[in-house]
């Protein structure tokens, strides 16, 4: 009898917090999160508004633009194909837009570290003139005079709408963006071996990247010098020119290498197309450089058949089950009830 | 069991707002009045807003007691004031008021916050994180720029630290704060730094001379 009641209890109980549990597939072996969801619990309801928001062209200045135009799910969220995104009227920006995945384990955002919070990170491509070219206040009075968005803030966030009820609707959608399902992923999960030549790649990975593209987000989220001369059409010097720090000049995030076949064209300004070319720039660094990061300056040694097996191993990240997720794309339910409403 | 909660709840509210609380009144206003400075050159002030948070009284023996841990945004265009109603413990002696002129580190780094703290106030900067703790925008035929306009957004919360910490006697029950802008004015070089919109030395220095510009009055 006791049992019963225990037993009874516990299913009441999981399906109590399951009524409001969002599963995120996150593996044990991931680090715990940098975002605090206790000051954003996560709900359906608000991430479906966040992602209707992603979508919507609204938050640009023209209406034309929306996070996704540089942000396309099929792509990880990366802008394949684009060295630097255009935004309205053309206007061409200054970076690669980065791929979106695993944000919540991010300490900071954009190239340059710019942005401190993933809450804040929407205001910079919505002021950006490159980019959204709107303004903060614009798109609060746009969404506010929309009486769709009206409803749904006043639904999902008991108020009208604010920049910090949109930020954060916008911060749970980013959250449930989690890649872990990479044939990587089975692999250390037991499900799968690798082959031999994605063995050995794995094996000189470890030992001449995981410095800085470390295991299993494969970033430390920090940021250096690669040793890629700057390009003097942008002169960009990264994190430099927001801290003011000398060390900091020509630092850049180190990006997470989950998804690569995606994410393409690489590094900070999209200026190499292959792969085989980044690697080719590691192996070709001048260690002599005084700024170059710690980890670079010793010269890494690759054999051409081991920079084949270095790729193999790379391609393991790729996440086919994220770039497929179909809660990740363009929300035509949302869009549709949307219709019938106003209609 | 609902019903003790709402019973508990209430009260501790009442022993927070009701019993040894009094009412304390903190006045922000800006001014010019000492000395006709702006006017002798022709300095014209089109706005004036920042921001004060922690908001402290210190004791006689040195101790001090919050009498507020927000951020308030005070907009002060010329001879307007600003009211904040606060409360403080009663049976304290206290001879200064402490308040940071600026949002602080950990509120910069703490996502999207609502009230005075929203970036629609136009006080937050999107393009490199953080809040702009003081905004003066005007024109001085001095300014080399265009319409001779000047600009200063000074703000900062890492590597330059731009928010700072004023102590001011207290001179009577109700608090009365005033930034007299012809102090701010008199420091400034307009003919060199028209422009400021991101941290930098001249930032922190122009933010430390304005600090020293607040004076209590009665």
């Amino acid at each position: 009898m006791k049992k019963a009641f225990i037993i009874l209890f516990c299913i009441v109980f999981y399906s109590f917090c399951l009524s409001d549990l969002i599963n995120l597939d996150i593996p044990d072996y991931f680090p715990e999160m940098t975002y605090d969801l206790s000051k954003n619990e996560l709900n359906d309801a608000k991430i479906q508004l966040g992602r209707k928001l992603f979508y919507d062209p609204i938050l640009s200045k023209d209406n034309t633009i929306s996070c996704a135009s540089c942000h396309t799910s099929y792509n990880a969220f990366a802008h394949t194909d684009h060295d630097l995104s255009h935004g309205i009227n053309d206007a061409i920006g200054l970076r690669n837009a980065p791929p979106l995945f695993n944000l919540a384990w991010s300490k900071s955002f954009n190239w340059d570290g710019a942005i401190n919070h993933l809450d804040m990170q929407a205001l910079a491509p919505i002021n950006d003139v490159n980019e959204m070219g709107e303004s903060t206040v614009g798109v609060i009075n746009k969404l506010n005079a929309d009486e769709n968005y009206r409803q749904l803030f006043k639904q999902v966030w008991k108020d009208t709408v604010t920049t910090e009820y949109m930020l954060k609707s916008l911060s749970q959608f980013l959250v449930t963006l989690v890649s872990s399902q990479s044939k990587y992923d089975a692999m250390i999960e037991g499900q799968l071996s690798y082959n031999v030549q994605e063995q050995n790649g794995y094996q000189l990975f470890k030992k001449h990247c995981n410095d800085c593209h470390t295991e299993p987000l494969f970033t430390t989220g920090g940021f250096a010098y690669n040793g890629l001369p700057i390009d003097s059409t942008l002169n960009d010097f990264g994190k430099g020119a927001i801290t003011l720090i000398k060390q900091d000049s020509l630092k850049f995030k180190i990006p997470s290498l989950r998804n690569l076949s995606f994410t393409y064209p690489y590094m900070h300004d999209g200026r190499f197309q292959k792969l085989r070319q980044v690697i080719d720039h590691y192996t070709a660094i001048d260690t002599k450089i005084e700024a170059l990061s710690e980890p670079l300056k010793k010269q890494i040694v690759l054999t051409s058949n081991e920079k084949v097996d270095l790729v193999a191993f790379l391609l393991t990240l790729d996440d086919h089950e994220f770039t497929k997720n179909k809660n990740h794309q363009y929300p035509r339910e949302i869009l549709n009830s949307n219709l019938k409403q106003t209609n | 069991m609902l019903k003790n909660y709402f019973f508990l709840l209430f009260i501790f509210c009442s022993s927070q707002h009701g019993i040894g609380q009094k009412n304390i009144v903190v006045t922000f206003s800006s001014s010019d009045s000492n000395t006709t400075l702006l006017k002798q050159k022709n300095i014209e002030i089109t706005k004036l807003i920042y921001y004060i948070s922690n908001i402290e009284l210190l004791q006689e023996d040195n101790k001090s007691v919050y009498i507020s841990k927000q951020s308030y945004l005070i907009d002060n265009a010329i001879n307007e004031e600003t009211v904040l109603g606060l409360s403080v413990q009663e049976g304290l002696s206290y001879s200064h008021i402490r308040f940071q002129l600026g949002v602080d580190s950990l509120t910069n780094v703490g996502g999207a916050l609502g009230g005075d703290l929203d970036p629609i106030h136009g006080m937050y900067w999107t393009w490199q994180n953080g809040y702009i703790n003081f905004k003066l925008e005007g024109s001085s035929p001095l300014c080399p720029s265009r319409n001779h306009k000047f600009t200063y957004h000074l703000g900062g919360y890492q590597g330059i630290h731009s928010s700072i910490t004023v102590v001011l006697p207290i001179l009577n029950d109700d608090i009365h704060i005033v930034l007299y802008l012809d102090q701010v004015c008199k420091k400034i070089n307009f003919v060199e730094n028209h422009s400021i919109m991101s941290p930098s030395i001249i930032s922190k220095m122009m933010m430390e001379s304005v600090g020293k510009s607040f004076k209590s009055v009665l």
